[in-house]
């Protein structure tokens, strides 16, 4: 089975870290207005340490376990895919049951030349992540080739 | 086909209907802001105002130039290519055997303009389109909806053809017809075979009946307009008053016991209202369902579009081998199981549904989960119930709130009651799978109806060799799932290989 690129584990810490730096950004601005206006310092106080705790979890610990637990397999007649922090799944579809494939990149993900491929179901949707860009748009083209309608099972 | 493997944008008048689209939400509270507030003359807006607004404007310009510039779509002859976005760039491929319908419409600004909207469906992705094209020609549109359109050049087209046709059938989405109660209704004579229930068993079905969230949605309702209906002083001196009867552990009993009773006669008055004067009748292929107390309900469909059968056992009934059979049809309305019968033995269900729904056999689950797992099922039961009889016992004391111990030893019963009835099976082109939350459903489906098939656990559950199996097949306007949970993961993984078309397959 293939794994996630060591890009993406990269980047996962990076989108974390520039998200609670704005988050830091924020209460430091509270702190600010607080000390200024004679405001409850309560809210900061409980927020801060929430922020920081937060900010190891999502940037240290998340990209790495979700990264070891990852991995996908793309047949013609099916694709597996394993994922979960906490809770593992593996998920198997049907490539007869496959509607359509998505392929989403951020900004982020573009300047590392990385993209997610999305498979869509009928009633499910599922994320393929943090395949290099030409792979994801092979893995597209593939899995779009092969979701064909085939004879079905009685 | 009109196919051109050129990529192509929108229609230039893109703009206008984007900018229109995002101005729109903003009007009202402009218009809030300048006529309530008092803000009347712009003529005498600070020039700051007006620097706001020429800065959101350009941004918006600029917004919808780069939409417009990164909106592009190619039309194979058979797919539909579509990449779009700003910052999160996204490209759809959508094949066109997957294709549920394309319409072509033309609100206001678009009729205005002569142009047209082009909406794409496929059978994935919940009740929204795919894909929504907001400005196109009206001629492009119609090439692009030559998508939809299926045409035979040769055998291996044409067998692909007639099956994406079946398919097609699989997913379309039915509309049921709902009927003023004043025009009646008219059952076939021709039925090849009907069930009227006798009053004696729908009674018997609705008094042991317990839709608990239809209940406390509708108690939830009362209480959030009481204080408007009653007026506050009357509101808080009634609260006052159950106040002060709650003065012991035996009223609190009493009155948990009369909410008890008053919740259950609303769900009974409420599964009369809804499903009073239920019929069923087959005529060859078609099944019909009526029922409804004053609005009445008709929904007729092939037996072919039947996902899966469900068997739901409430506690009240589950003792006495009792359940309610309902079926997962694909349709346009919010409630994806239909009922076939309301109240019958477990051992009738296997008739009831070689009449309607033969191609579901009603197998008997083998996998059941292994002593090991009752700890998994008992054990965060008993933790929270427990933390919040120490907050309880603590926030009123002993005296008022020992009733709430009453409660672990219920939870202790409840995950033993779980953990006797999930079981599940696989057998030919079967599956069965048994799950308790409050009642006990048990769901029958062929292979080919199930979308995914999931096995989940904790890392400690792995561990500790136990798997939880899920499905999700189609139902109502998106997916239905079923679930077993905590089963042994080797018997699990054996669901897994039957399931499996590839190499880790059974073969």
């Amino acid at each position: 089975m293939q794994r996630m690129h060591p890009k993406a584990i990269r980047l996962s810490r990076l989108t974390a870290l520039i998200t609670h730096l704005l988050l830091f950004f924020v209460i430091i601005v509270l702190l600010t207005l607080a000390l200024i206006y004679d405001w409850t310092l309560l809210p900061i106080l409980i927020a801060a340490p929430v922020a920081v705790l937060s900010g190891f979890i999502f940037a240290g610990i998340v990209p790495s376990v979700r990264a070891k637990y990852f991995a996908y397999e793309v047949e013609e007649e099916e694709i597996r895919i394993t994922k979960g922090i906490g809770w593992i799944s593996d998920i198997l579809i049907p490539m007869v049951k496959v509607q359509h494939v998505e392929l989403e990149s951020g900004p982020l993900m573009r300047r590392s030349d990385l993209a997610h491929v999305t498979v869509v179901t009928a009633a499910t949707k599922h994320r393929i992540y943090g395949l290099e860009r030409e792979n994801a748009e092979l893995l597209q083209r593939r899995i779009a080739l092969w979701a064909r309608v085939r004879e079905d099972d009685v | 086909m009109m196919s051109d493997s050129a990529a192509r944008h929108l229609h230039p008048l893109y703009f206008v209907v984007l900018m229109v689209s995002w101005i729109k939400p903003l009007l009202v509270p402009a218009l809030v802001v300048v006529v309530f507030q008092g803000e009347g003359n712009p003529f005498e807006w600070p020039p700051i105002v007006y620097y706001l607004l020429f800065a959101i404007f350009i941004v918006m310009l600029a917004g919808v130039i780069l939409a417009w510039r990164r909106y592009t779509y190619i039309r194979e002859s058979h797919q539909l290519i579509v990449r779009s976005g700003i910052l999160f760039r996204q490209v759809k491929t959508i094949h066109r055997n997957r294709v549920h319908s394309i319409q072509i419409q033309q609100p206001l600004l678009q009729r205005l303009f002569r142009i047209a909207q082009v909406v794409v469906e496929t059978a994935g992705g919940g009740s929204k389109p795919e894909v929504v094209m907001h400005a196109v020609s009206l001629k492009e549109a119609h090439y692009i909806q030559e998508l939809a359109r299926k045409e035979e050049t040769d055998e291996s087209v044409k067998e692909s053809v007639s099956l994406a046709a079946s398919n097609a059938g699989e997913h379309e989405r039915l509309e049921l017809q709902t009927a003023d109660a004043q025009v009646p209704i008219e059952m076939s004579d021709q039925a090849d075979f009907k069930i009227s229930v006798k009053t004696s068993t729908f009674l018997l079905a609705a008094v042991t009946t317990s839709n608990l969230q239809l209940t406390m949605a509708f108690v939830a309702g009362i209480v959030s307009f009481a204080d408007d209906l009653l007026g506050e002083s009357i509101y808080d001196s009634l609260a006052d008053t159950a106040i002060r009867y709650l003065n012991g552990p035996l009223s609190v009993l009493i009155w948990a016991s009369a909410a008890l009773v008053l919740s259950w006669v609303l769900s009974v008055g409420l599964y009369v209202w809804k499903y009073a004067g239920f019929k069923l009748e087959v005529l060859g292929d078609q099944i019909t369902v009526t029922y409804g107390l004053l609005e009445k309900r008709q929904l007729t469909f092939p037996s072919a579009k039947v996902q899966a059968a469900m068997f739901v056992q409430g506690l009240i009934r589950k003792p006495f081998g009792l359940g309610e059979l309902r079926l997962l049809v694909v349709h346009s309305e919010n409630e994806a199981a239909m009922m076939l019968h309301p109240l019958l033995k477990g051992s009738e269900v296997e008739v009831l549904l070689a009449r309607f729904a033969p191609h579901i056999r009603p197998i008997a689950p083998d996998i059941t989960p292994l002593r090991k797992a009752w700890t998994s099922f008992v054990r965060w039961k008993v933790v929270i119930t427990s933390l919040i009889a120490i907050g309880l016992l603590n926030g009123f004391g002993w005296m008022l709130a020992w009733p709430s111990l009453l409660l672990i030893p219920l939870v202790l019963l409840w995950g033993h009651a779980q953990y006797r009835s999930e079981a599940a099976g696989a057998a030919g082109n079967d599956l069965v799978l048994r799950h308790r939350r409050l009642a006990v459903t048990t769901a029958w489906m062929r292979k080919k109806h199930i979308q995914t098939l999931t096995l989940k656990a904790s890392v400690l559950q792995r561990r500790r060799g136990l798997r939880s199996v899920e499905v999700a097949v189609m139902g109502g306007k998106s997916g239905y799932r079923f679930s077993a949970r905590l089963l042994p993961d080797q018997r699990a993984e054996q669901i897994s290989k039957w399931m499996s078309r590839g190499r880790h397959g059974e073969g």
